[in-house]
Protein backbone atom coordinates (compact mmCIF):
# COMPACT_ATOMS: atom_id res chain seq x y z
CA UNK A 1 0.00 0.00 0.00
CA UNK A 2 0.95 3.63 -1.06
CA UNK A 3 1.71 6.13 1.90
CA UNK A 4 -1.20 8.06 0.72
CA UNK A 5 -3.89 4.75 1.43
CA UNK A 6 -2.25 4.08 5.06
CA UNK A 7 -2.88 7.64 6.37
CA UNK A 8 -5.80 7.79 4.22
CA UNK A 9 -7.38 4.54 6.23
CA UNK A 10 -5.43 5.41 9.43
CA UNK A 11 -6.94 8.91 9.35
CA UNK A 12 -10.64 7.68 7.71
CA UNK A 13 -10.56 5.26 11.23
CA UNK A 14 -9.95 8.25 13.57
CA UNK A 15 -12.40 10.56 12.47
CA UNK A 16 -14.77 8.35 12.44
CA UNK A 17 -14.03 7.28 16.06
CA UNK A 18 -13.90 10.70 16.93
CA UNK A 19 -17.48 11.56 15.35
CA UNK A 20 -18.99 8.55 16.85
CA UNK A 21 -17.51 8.71 19.79
CA UNK A 22 -18.36 12.52 19.98
CA UNK A 23 -21.85 12.13 19.31
CA UNK A 24 -22.99 8.99 21.51
CA UNK A 25 -21.19 11.07 24.21
CA UNK A 26 -23.25 14.23 24.09
CA UNK A 27 -26.29 13.29 22.34
CA UNK A 28 -28.22 11.36 26.01
CA UNK A 29 -27.40 14.48 27.11
CA UNK A 30 -28.73 16.99 25.00
CA UNK A 31 -31.90 14.81 23.87
CA UNK A 32 -32.56 15.08 27.99
CA UNK A 33 -31.90 18.67 28.17
CA UNK A 34 -34.27 18.95 24.49
CA UNK A 35 -36.98 17.56 26.16
CA UNK A 36 -36.77 19.43 29.07
CA UNK A 37 -36.80 22.48 27.81
CA UNK A 38 -37.66 22.72 23.82
CA UNK A 39 -41.49 20.07 24.99
CA UNK A 40 -42.08 20.36 21.36
CA UNK A 41 -40.49 16.48 20.50
CA UNK A 42 -39.92 18.04 16.56
CA UNK A 43 -38.10 20.82 18.14
CA UNK A 44 -35.86 17.79 19.79
CA UNK A 45 -35.66 16.20 16.87
CA UNK A 46 -34.43 18.56 14.64
CA UNK A 47 -31.91 19.60 16.89
CA UNK A 48 -30.48 16.11 17.70
CA UNK A 49 -30.45 15.39 13.83
CA UNK A 50 -28.61 18.61 13.17
CA UNK A 51 -25.74 18.13 15.69
CA UNK A 52 -25.50 14.59 13.97
CA UNK A 53 -25.57 16.12 10.28
CA UNK A 54 -23.02 18.80 11.68
CA UNK A 55 -20.75 16.11 13.22
CA UNK A 56 -20.91 13.91 10.07
CA UNK A 57 -20.25 16.39 7.45
CA UNK A 58 -17.15 17.60 9.46
CA UNK A 59 -15.91 14.75 9.67
CA UNK A 60 -16.33 13.66 5.74
CA UNK A 61 -14.71 17.13 5.30
CA UNK A 62 -11.19 16.53 7.07
CA UNK A 63 -10.86 13.07 4.87
CA UNK A 64 -12.03 14.49 1.66
CA UNK A 65 -9.26 16.64 2.28
CA UNK A 66 -6.50 15.09 4.03
CA UNK A 67 -3.64 17.05 2.17
CA UNK A 68 -1.04 14.21 2.24
CA UNK A 69 1.98 15.78 0.97
CA UNK A 70 4.79 12.21 1.13
CA UNK A 71 8.27 11.92 -0.77
CA UNK A 72 10.29 8.84 -1.41
CA UNK A 73 11.42 7.11 1.64
CA UNK A 74 8.50 7.79 3.94
CA UNK A 75 9.54 7.22 7.80
CA UNK A 76 7.40 6.27 10.44
CA UNK A 77 6.72 9.62 12.01
CA UNK A 78 6.06 11.08 8.98
CA UNK A 79 2.79 9.21 8.52
CA UNK A 80 1.87 10.22 12.08
CA UNK A 81 2.87 13.75 10.81
CA UNK A 82 0.21 13.42 8.06
CA UNK A 83 -2.45 12.01 10.29
CA UNK A 84 -1.67 14.79 12.95
CA UNK A 85 -2.01 17.51 10.50
CA UNK A 86 -5.36 15.65 8.94
CA UNK A 87 -6.57 15.70 12.43
CA UNK A 88 -6.19 19.02 13.48
CA UNK A 89 -8.37 20.29 10.89
CA UNK A 90 -10.97 17.86 12.38
CA UNK A 91 -10.36 19.23 15.91
CA UNK A 92 -10.73 22.63 14.84
CA UNK A 93 -14.12 22.20 12.90
CA UNK A 94 -15.53 20.12 15.82
CA UNK A 95 -14.21 23.03 18.23
CA UNK A 96 -15.90 25.74 16.46
CA UNK A 97 -19.22 23.39 15.69
CA UNK A 98 -19.61 22.54 19.15
CA UNK A 99 -19.26 26.12 20.30
CA UNK A 100 -21.84 27.49 17.86
CA UNK A 101 -24.26 24.88 18.65
CA UNK A 102 -23.88 25.02 22.42
CA UNK A 103 -24.37 28.66 21.97
CA UNK A 104 -27.43 28.41 19.79
CA UNK A 105 -28.98 26.14 22.68
CA UNK A 106 -27.94 28.54 25.71
CA UNK A 107 -29.54 31.30 23.54
CA UNK A 108 -32.50 28.60 22.81
CA UNK A 109 -33.00 27.71 26.87
CA UNK A 110 -32.23 31.66 27.98
CA UNK A 111 -35.32 32.68 25.61
CA UNK A 112 -37.38 30.08 27.03
CA UNK A 113 -36.69 29.83 30.99
CA UNK A 114 -36.89 33.67 30.64
CA UNK A 115 -40.14 33.32 29.32
CA UNK A 116 -40.98 30.66 32.09
CA UNK B 1 -9.29 7.41 -19.64
CA UNK B 2 -7.13 10.90 -20.63
CA UNK B 3 -6.83 13.41 -18.44
CA UNK B 4 -9.41 16.02 -20.29
CA UNK B 5 -11.81 12.94 -20.12
CA UNK B 6 -11.46 12.31 -16.34
CA UNK B 7 -11.81 15.81 -15.87
CA UNK B 8 -15.48 16.56 -17.84
CA UNK B 9 -17.11 13.70 -16.20
CA UNK B 10 -15.42 13.94 -12.23
CA UNK B 11 -16.68 17.20 -12.82
CA UNK B 12 -20.55 16.68 -13.40
CA UNK B 13 -19.91 14.02 -10.77
CA UNK B 14 -18.54 15.28 -7.67
CA UNK B 15 -20.95 18.42 -9.04
CA UNK B 16 -24.22 16.36 -8.39
CA UNK B 17 -22.45 14.37 -5.44
CA UNK B 18 -22.28 17.96 -4.12
CA UNK B 19 -26.40 18.94 -4.83
CA UNK B 20 -26.82 14.74 -3.73
CA UNK B 21 -25.25 16.04 -0.24
CA UNK B 22 -27.46 19.47 -0.39
CA UNK B 23 -30.59 17.40 -0.84
CA UNK B 24 -29.57 14.64 1.74
CA UNK B 25 -28.98 17.11 4.34
CA UNK B 26 -32.68 18.97 3.51
CA UNK B 27 -34.34 15.33 3.72
CA UNK B 28 -33.22 14.55 7.19
CA UNK B 29 -33.97 18.01 8.54
CA UNK B 30 -37.29 18.28 6.31
CA UNK B 31 -39.70 16.23 8.31
CA UNK B 32 -38.72 17.93 12.17
CA UNK B 33 -38.39 21.24 10.86
CA UNK B 34 -41.85 21.29 8.80
CA UNK B 35 -43.84 20.47 12.59
CA UNK B 36 -41.39 23.15 14.30
CA UNK B 37 -42.32 25.27 11.66
CA UNK B 38 -45.99 24.61 11.58
CA UNK B 39 -46.18 24.68 15.18
CA UNK B 40 -44.22 28.09 15.48
CA UNK B 41 -45.25 30.17 12.69
CA UNK B 42 -48.68 31.83 11.19
CA UNK B 43 -49.36 29.33 7.75
CA UNK B 44 -48.09 31.56 5.02
CA UNK B 45 -44.45 31.68 7.09
CA UNK B 46 -44.40 28.20 7.85
CA UNK B 47 -45.03 27.22 4.10
CA UNK B 48 -41.91 30.31 2.64
CA UNK B 49 -39.60 28.62 5.47
CA UNK B 50 -40.50 25.10 4.14
CA UNK B 51 -39.55 26.27 0.56
CA UNK B 52 -36.46 28.19 1.56
CA UNK B 53 -34.75 24.96 3.26
CA UNK B 54 -34.44 23.17 0.14
CA UNK B 55 -33.31 26.19 -1.72
CA UNK B 56 -31.00 27.20 1.31
CA UNK B 57 -28.94 23.93 1.01
CA UNK B 58 -28.69 23.64 -2.56
CA UNK B 59 -27.47 27.06 -2.78
CA UNK B 60 -25.28 25.60 0.49
CA UNK B 61 -23.67 22.76 -1.21
CA UNK B 62 -23.62 24.85 -4.56
CA UNK B 63 -21.11 27.43 -3.02
CA UNK B 64 -19.22 24.96 -1.67
CA UNK B 65 -19.06 23.22 -4.64
CA UNK B 66 -17.80 26.01 -6.80
CA UNK B 67 -16.11 27.59 -4.25
CA UNK B 68 -12.66 25.32 -5.25
CA UNK B 69 -11.62 26.19 -8.16
CA UNK B 70 -9.14 24.53 -10.84
CA UNK B 71 -6.93 27.30 -12.25
CA UNK B 72 -7.10 29.89 -9.69
CA UNK B 73 -4.55 28.98 -6.95
CA UNK B 74 -3.11 30.48 -4.10
CA UNK B 75 0.32 31.04 -6.69
CA UNK B 76 -1.62 32.87 -9.52
CA UNK B 77 -3.57 31.25 -12.40
CA UNK B 78 -2.90 28.05 -14.19
CA UNK B 79 -3.62 27.42 -17.43
CA UNK B 80 -5.94 24.80 -19.15
CA UNK B 81 -3.20 22.78 -19.87
CA UNK B 82 -1.55 23.00 -16.68
CA UNK B 83 -4.15 21.73 -15.14
CA UNK B 84 -5.03 19.10 -17.40
CA UNK B 85 -2.07 17.65 -17.65
CA UNK B 86 -1.25 16.25 -14.04
CA UNK B 87 -4.29 13.71 -12.78
CA UNK B 88 -3.21 13.99 -9.25
CA UNK B 89 -4.08 17.56 -9.27
CA UNK B 90 -7.58 17.22 -10.62
CA UNK B 91 -8.16 14.53 -7.85
CA UNK B 92 -7.11 16.57 -5.53
CA UNK B 93 -9.15 19.01 -6.41
CA UNK B 94 -12.51 16.67 -6.47
CA UNK B 95 -11.78 15.61 -3.04
CA UNK B 96 -11.35 19.52 -1.68
CA UNK B 97 -15.19 19.84 -3.66
CA UNK B 98 -16.08 17.31 -1.70
CA UNK B 99 -14.38 18.60 2.03
CA UNK B 100 -15.23 22.26 0.60
CA UNK B 101 -19.16 21.30 0.10
CA UNK B 102 -19.02 19.13 3.63
CA UNK B 103 -17.97 22.53 5.20
CA UNK B 104 -20.69 24.65 4.01
CA UNK B 105 -23.37 22.46 4.59
CA UNK B 106 -22.02 21.82 8.59
CA UNK B 107 -22.17 25.74 8.49
CA UNK B 108 -24.94 26.00 6.61
CA UNK B 109 -27.23 23.63 9.29
CA UNK B 110 -25.27 25.29 11.84
CA UNK B 111 -26.80 28.52 10.04
CA UNK B 112 -30.82 27.03 9.48
CA UNK B 113 -31.08 26.17 13.34
CA UNK B 114 -30.74 30.03 14.07
CA UNK B 115 -33.78 29.72 12.01
CA UNK B 116 -35.20 26.75 14.07
CA UNK B 117 -34.57 28.30 17.31
CA UNK B 118 -36.84 31.58 16.10
CA UNK B 119 -39.61 29.16 15.52
CA UNK B 120 -39.25 26.54 19.00
CA UNK B 121 -39.21 29.81 20.99
CA UNK B 122 -42.61 31.57 18.88
CA UNK B 123 -44.21 27.80 19.19
CA UNK B 124 -43.47 27.78 23.20
CA UNK B 125 -44.72 32.01 23.49
CA UNK B 126 -48.18 30.73 21.21
CA UNK B 127 -48.54 27.60 23.55
CA UNK B 128 -47.32 29.02 27.20
CA UNK B 129 -49.65 26.08 29.02
CA UNK B 130 -47.24 23.43 28.30
CA UNK B 131 -43.70 24.96 30.09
Amino acid sequence: MSPYTVSFIVLLFLVVLIAIGLVRWLRPALRALLEDVVVLPAGTEYYLRAFTVVIAFIALGAVADPSFNFKDNVRFMEYVWAVAHGLKSVFENLVIAVFVYTGLITILIAALRRKQ
Amino acid sequence: MSNETYLDVSYVAIGLISLGMGGLTYAILRVPFGALAESGMSRTSAEFLKRVQPAFFVLVASAGFFGVSYNYTGCGVLAYEQVVKDRAYLVKTNRRQVGSTADWLAAGVLVWSSVATVCVVTARRTRPEQT
